[in-house]
This record gives structure tokens, sequence and C-alpha cells, in this order.
């Protein structure tokens, strides 16, 4: 290894042993994606709470279930929250199987809950998806970005070895490009911690909320004349 | 239900905010830690010494500087504790600064120089007082001229050569110690006025004396009085500049009563 006194940013990268960089690179890209991530799952959750509020304040305060209907089903798909989605799908199967002759109310009943229930585990589905990367990133870039350090700490005292009077100034160099890798690691691994442990406390209530949903909603149904 | 074909909101707007907190990352690791883009000093090297140092170039046996062969004992012989970079071999420097010597070397020294040369070496360490005498004479205390006589007038001219301003600084501090010390005297009585005595003071780096030893005294109830003084003064005042310690660590002191 050469032995270099530049220790500024941009040289310690360029001077960095290919594996470091090879793992810098990995945990820039990695963190990248993390980031973009968290952001996005941010601004999802953020507006799905916001549409459950405002979806659940509408179903408890419509006082009649075919005006709600309407009013859900004439809007965006895109503009839909998750228990929108729900609602619609139980109210459009019990519709449905309200019109087959000599449905008997239980059957009724399940039918619309499974079609609730299906549609639910298609919205949890969506709302969870990438958090597992995120808890990857999390457990995972602390060992890679160790893993770059480690390596370039081999070299740096490997460099050391071939020095006669060895000094501080022999290996500086070599462990802070090495340390580099930790911090890009630890930069990575403790947002994605952050952020999975907090979205997955969020996608939890929102999923009880939506069963509870599901559980009134079908109630509410086999009320219906 | 149909199935929708689902894609994630936000992927454009979450992307320029990855994007942007990773410019934030770079940009506080760039200008938030001063990166040290500098070539740091040379590494301080520390000599251990454990016996006083062997003149280089010095010979006691008027030999010429010439004749000590580079490869005439070198663990032994240590640059004398002067600072210049270029004096770490002291085979490299000899032959071309030090102006020669009046004294023709004699026919016999030429043909074994090596043994010559560890034969001064010895010589000089069978006889401290004349080395001691040597060292407090190349410390360029401005008051010593009288000891060393031709070779010290050399290594002077040499000297003031190379650093002139080393020199002041080194005649100021050593005016400072004499003064320091000098406070700490607690005079005895009947000493005369013509007494002297003279002592070879060895300091350590932070300005304490390690060793106190009288090199020549006209009266012994005065030179006990100045060795005591000198041992109260510590720390000695030394010169913030490391790289000039090397002078100081051999100090020869006279002092007189009236001055």
């Amino acid at each position: 290894m050469q032995v270099t006194q530049d220790l500024s940013f941009v040289h310690l990268i360029l001077t960095a042993s290919v594996l470091v960089q090879l793992v810098m690179g990995l945990l820039l890209f990695v963190s990248m994606m993390s980031w973009g991530y968290i952001f996005q799952k941010l601004f999802t959750l953020r507006r799905e709470l916001k549409l459950t509020d405002k979806f659940e304040a509408a179903f408890w305060n419509s006082p009649n279930l075919n005006d709600l209907y309407k009013q859900v089903s004439a809007g965006q798909v895109s503009n839909q929250g998750a228990l929108e989605r729900i609602f619609l799908a139980g109210a459009v199967e019990f519709a449905k199987l309200k019109k087959q002759p000599g449905i008997n109310s239980s059957a009724l009943m399940d039918g619309t809950r499974r079609a609730m229930r299906a549609t639910y585990q298609r919205e949890m589905d969506r709302l969870e998806s990438h958090l597992s990367f995120l808890a990857s990133v999390g457990s995972v870039s602390p060992y890679v970005g160790l893993f770059g350090t480690v390596w370039g700490i081999m070299n740096a005292f490997r460099g050391l070895a071939n020095v006669g009077q060895a000094t501080l100034a022999h290996v500086a160099p070599g462990i802070a490009e090495a340390l580099v890798a930790t911090a890009m690691g630890l930069f990575a691994a403790i947002p994605a911690v952050v952020a999975y442990n907090r979205y997955a406390y969020d996608i939890n209530r929102l999923s009880s909320r939506f069963e509870s949903f599901t559980e009134e909603f079908s109630n509410v149904l086999q009320r219906q004349p | 239900m149909t199935a929708v074909s689902y894609r994630e909101p936000y992927q454009f707007s979450a992307g320029v905010l990855a994007l942007l907190v990773h410019g934030v990352f770079f940009a506080v690791l760039y200008f938030g830690l001063s990166w040290q883009t500098k070539q740091p000093m040379e590494a301080m090297s520390v000599e251990l010494w454990d016996a006083l140092p062997m003149p280089v170039g010095v010979p006691t046996g008027g030999m010429s500087p010439e004749t000590v062969a580079p490869d005439a004992a070198p663990a032994l012989v240590e640059p004398p504790p002067q600072p210049p970079v270029e004096m770490v071999k002291p085979d490299i420097v000899v032959p071309e600064k030090k102006p020669p010597k009046p004294i023709p070397v004699p026919q016999k020294h030429d043909a074994k120089p090596t043994h010559t040369a560890q034969k001064s070496v010895e010589s000089s360490r069978k006889n401290p007082q004349s080395l001691l005498e040597r060292y407090g004479i190349e410390g360029g205390n401005t008051n010593t001229t009288r000891g060393g006589g031709r070779v010290g007038q050399q290594l002077r001219l040499a000297d003031a050569v190379k650093a002139t301003e080393a020199d002041r600084l080194l005649a100021e501090y050593v005016g400072k110690i004499k003064a320091k010390i000098k406070r700490d005297i607690v005079m005895p009585p009947d000493v005369p006025e013509n007494a002297r005595v003279e002592f070879l003071v060895t300091l350590l780096p932070d300005g304490s004396v390690m060793t106190v030893r009288l090199a020549r005294s006209s009266h012994a109830g005065y030179a006990n009085a100045v060795e005591r003084a000198i041992f109260k003064a510590q720390p000695l005042p030394l010169p913030p500049n490391n790289e000039l310690f090397g002078q100081f660590r051999e100090l020869k002191l006279v002092f007189k009563p009236i001055e």
C-alpha cells in the first residue's frame, strides 16, 4: 500500500484499495435505495393514514350506505385509500351475492367477508412492500462497512510492515480511508433501522384499524334488509 | 374487484429526496470535518542516551577529520548534539564542512585509519574530563573559549555559518539560565572576589537538571552554594523550540561572585 499523507476526503476515497472502493460503492447504492424507500414509505403511509381517517369519518357519518358507495366508486382509483378499497370490495360482493336467488344469510356474509379479507391482504402486502429491504439494510450494511474497514486496516498494517520506523503517520491514512466505509455503512443502517421500526409500528396500527373496520362493516351489512 | 396495476406513488420525489440527503451527508463530511490536507511535520525522533555521546571529527590525537573512516564504529560514533538534518551520518558531512586542520597529519595514521579512529574514541572515553570540556564548548557557550581552544573555535565557525540565529537564542537562554541560578545562590561568607567555578550541567528537555558536575573550582564553599542553587533553580528556562535542545543538553556554566 502506498503510504500517503494527503487526507482530504476525495483523496481518501480515490486512493482506497479496490475492495474498499467496491464496498463503499455498494454501500452508497444501498444507502440511496434505502433512503428512497424511506421517503417513499413515509409519503405513502402518511397519505394512507390521512385517507383512512377521512374515510372512517365519512363512513360513520353517512346516513345511507348506498350514497357512500356511489360516492366512493365515483372517485378515481388512484385517490382511493386502502380502507376505501376494502369497503368497495365488500360492498360489491355483497350486492352481487344479494342478487343470487335463494342465498342464505350466512353464505352471504361469508362471501362478503372473504372478499374484504382478500382486499385487505392485498393492501397490507402493498403497504409492507420494501419494508424487508429496510430491515435487511439496517442489519447487514454495518457488517459490510465493517468488512471494508477491516480490509482497509489489514492493508494499512501490511504497508506498515514495509517501513522500518513505524509511526502513526504510516497507518493513519489507511485507517482513515477504511473508516469511511464504516461511516457509510452506519449512515445507511441507522436511518433504515429507525424507519423500519417506525413504519412497522404504523402499518401494524393501520392493519388493526382495517380489521376492525372489516368486522364493523360486516355487522352493518348483516343488519341490511 | 379488478386487479389494478399498482405503481408505487412518490417514486420521483423520494428519489430526489434521497439524493438530497446523500448530498447533505457528503457535504457535511467534506466541509464539516477539517480534513488534513497538508503534510504533517516530520515525526519527532527521540534519541536515547545512556552514555555521553562520542564526538565525531574531534579526534584527540591530532588526527585530521579525513582519517575518520566511514566504517569506524558507526554505532558508537553518534553525531554531536546539533540539530542540522544533513549531519545524521557523520561520514557524509565531515570532509566538506570542516576546514582542514593546520597540523599536518602523520603518515602512520593514514596507514590504518580504522584503528586510530577507534583508538581515539577509546581514549576520549578514558578521559571524560576532556570530553566534557569539548562538549561544553560545542554547546556554544559564550564564555568557554578558554577550555576548548582550537577545536572549539573550528566547530563554532561551522556553527556560525549555519545558524547565527540559533547562536543568538543560545546566548540569550544561557544568560537566562545563569540569571535564574544566580538568584538562588546563597552566598557563603568570605568568598574571594576572584573565585571562579565551572559546572557541567546535563539538562532534560523539560528544563530539569539531570546531573551537575563540578568541572573546575577555586573555592569549595562557593561551588557548593552554586550547586545547590542549580538544583533549586529547576526548571531552567529553555527555548520553546525543541530543535535547539541538542545544544542545551550539556551546558558549561561559569560562575563568579562578581559579574
